[in-house]
């Protein structure tokens, strides 16, 4: 019954794409997309997984996911929200048991609601994944989200519950005072409600952030990145945060990114992670680089992104590769392969030794 | 010597005396105005929206895209309205600072002014312009073209984070608008020439003025390669800072 319920509602949902605009429902902005993935997941054997048993990750999935994103803008309100709709078929092979599972998933991983008080005066409230700052690898500064990249190559990332007032001063300054109300479907036993004062610049050729965050019960931290367009084909960038927990803490990272002729980038980043060896199971060292070639034409064509992840510690690495296709103006073909070296000991093998995904997506 | 022929000989010793005082009456601060005034009629405003439809014809596959275009001085934002798969797709500009802002991204990617846009178009080609601002006019002659008696500006940009080194404009000094440009790379090769046709007319303190049409982008190396960006929908608005915040955009 549950299901039939859960399956209804995109049904009902596609209706009022179509015929919200026949319904003059000005300000609706609608999309909608429809993927399906099939995954393989090569596991790890290591001690922080022995046997599969407790992450218990599938070795292969096909996921179908429905993607609509609703916003509706009416004169000082805006209201964004994405549901998604997860259908999955599953494998799993835990301490030499195979298994396998279906299973269907309705949730709002994210909302936003926000009010225009003035023209340049902003509040809202939400589910958002928030994230900023000019760093691939990382966002040391960001004092809500540890996590920068998706994981999957269709699935988004989970929201945390946020209360945001916006201040825009003028093209060049603006503040928010941020408020992390909930840890939304994170499973973070250790969550602290954390306050967050943002003060941004931008001027001719740079840009810079400062962010200064408390947790109900955790220390003062002190976040801040920067970037500059030093060329038309140089960006250079730096990001870094600083906390006083049983003494000062911090991570730094360093970048740049040269733009070729073609329109192809190179990108080269450094981060230094003094909280690591253990605090965060993305960083469980302290030294990394990163090594990105981009091929995107942003507007069509082939895009190709190449990663590679080092850490200079333990000699460890990540080799990422996307390649995606668009198939005329409504489908994209997507790939993706990783494999961690190093062995489960390395700073990327905990979990898996490799992943390979295909993608194909909809968009209406 | 009959007085005719006196007159003609004359006449002919001064012409290459008359070629180069042709930069007389257009001295330098005259023509700076008319590089400026050639800026207007391509969004150096404060306050405009128009949209942007790009086709792109490269290697015999055509690619067409439509934006609609947000400017406020030297702060531009694009937004990506079709095809159906890359609608919703942001590009900022806030002077040379750049972000890439696409839906499914977990946050904006800073960009360079080389990266392209599509086909010949680069990122700088669908904001307005500021050559009076961004150049220096190293030289200035004057050309006729199709009929058309033009100013051309041998432009040299002031900074290096500008989307081209060098330019070479004409102006038309009838109609006061940029009619052809010719772009190069910093070892100066020529990589691609554009024409502009100015169709539309907008109002711009109390004046009527021309507004560009259409953008024609050809490519030097291969010559096939042509990218149209044809400009409609050309309106004045009155614009906060706050549309180009980044924080506000991604939502």
């Amino acid at each position: 019954m549950i299901f039939a319920i859960k399956a209804l509602v995109p049904a009902i949902l596609f209706l009022v794409f179509l015929t919200a605009p026949a319904l003059g429902m000005e300000g609706l902005d609608l999309g909608f997309k429809a993927t399906a993935l099939a995954g393989i997941n090569g596991l790890a054997e290591s001690d922080l997984n022995p046997g599969n048993g407790l992450a218990r990750l599938p070795d292969k999935e096909s996921l179908l996911l429905l993607k609509p994103d609703l916003s509706l803008v009416r004169e000082d309100w805006l209201v964004s929200v994405k549901p998604r709709f997860e259908l999955s078929l599953k494998h799993y092979e835990i301490r030499g048991v195979s298994d396998e599972n279906t299973d269907s998933k309705a949730d709002i991983p994210e909302f936003m609601v926000r009010r225009s008080l003035t023209e340049n005066l902003f509040l809202s409230y939400g589910r958002e994944n928030l994230q900023w700052g000019p760093s691939f690898l990382y966002s040391p500064s960001n004092p809500f989200f540890s996590d920068n990249e998706k994981k999957s190559l269709v699935q988004d990332l989970e929201g945390k519950g946020l209360l945001k007032l916006v201040m825009v001063h003028d093209e060049a300054f603006a503040a928010s005072l941020i408020y992390n109300t909930d840890k939304g479907a994170f499973n973070e036993s250790d969550f602290e409600k954390t306050l967050a004062l943002k003060l941004d610049y931008s001027g001719d050729t740079g840009y810079g952030s400062l962010i200064l965050s408390q947790r109900d019960h955790g220390p003062e931290r002190l976040g801040a990145f920067a970037g500059a367009t030093l060329t038309d084909a140089v960006l250079v960038y730096g990001e870094g945060s600083l906390q006083n927990e049983d003494g000062l803490s911090g991570s730094l990272l360093f970048g740049a990114t040269y733009t070729l002729e073609s329109g192809d980038s190179l990108c080269l980043e450094y981060l230094y992670y003094e909280q690591g060896q253990g605090r965060n199971p993305d960083f469980l060292r302290e030294n990394y680089l990163l090594v990105q070639f981009l091929k995107d034409d942003l507007m069509g064509g082939m895009d190709l992104d190449s990663r590679a992840t080092l850490c200079l510690d333990d000699g460890s690495s990540r080799l990422y590769s996307s390649l995606s296709r668009e198939l005329g103006g409504h489908m994209e073909l997507k790939t993706a392969g990783m494999i961690n070296t190093g062995g489960a000991h390395g700073a990327f093998g905990a979990y898996l030794d490799y992943q390979i995904q295909v993608a194909l997506e909809y968009t209406y | 010597m009959n007085p005719l022929k006196i007159i003609a000989l004359t006449l002919l010793l001064l012409l290459p005396v008359t070629a180069v005082k042709a930069q007389g009456p257009m001295n330098l601060e005259k023509a700076t105005a008319l590089l400026a005034e050639s800026d207007l009629s391509r969004g150096n405003s404060s306050g405009l929206e128009w949209d942007i439809d790009i086709e792109s014809q490269t290697e015999g596959n055509t690619e067409a895209n439509r934006l609609t275009v947000l400017v406020k001085d030297t702060n531009c934002l694009a937004v990506y309205q079709s095809p159906a798969n890359i609608k919703g797709r942001k590009l900022l500009m806030k002077d040379r600072n750049m972000w890439f802002i696409k839906p499914g991204l977990s946050k904006p990617v800073p960009i360079s002014p080389r990266q392209k846009l599509l086909g010949g178009a680069s990122n700088g080609d669908i904001a307005s312009t500021n050559y009076a601002g961004d150049y220096t006019i190293e030289n200035f002659t004057e050309e006729v073209l199709d009929k058309d008696p033009c100013i051309v500006f041998d432009l040299k940009a002031k900074t290096k984070n500008l989307t081209y080194d060098r330019i070479r404009y004409w102006v038309s000094q009838r109609t006061k608008t940029g009619l052809k440009a010719e772009f190069f790379t910093l070892s100066g090769k020529l990589f691609k020439t554009a024409v502009f046709k100015y169709d539309h007319k907008i109002s711009l303190d109390g004046q009527e003025r021309p507004f560009v049409s259409k953008m024609t982008i050809t490519g030097a190396v291969v010559e096939t390669e042509k990218t149209v960006m044809a400009y409609s929908h050309i309106r004045l608005r009155d614009i906060s800072a706050s549309a180009f915040n980044l924080d506000l955009l991604v939502k």
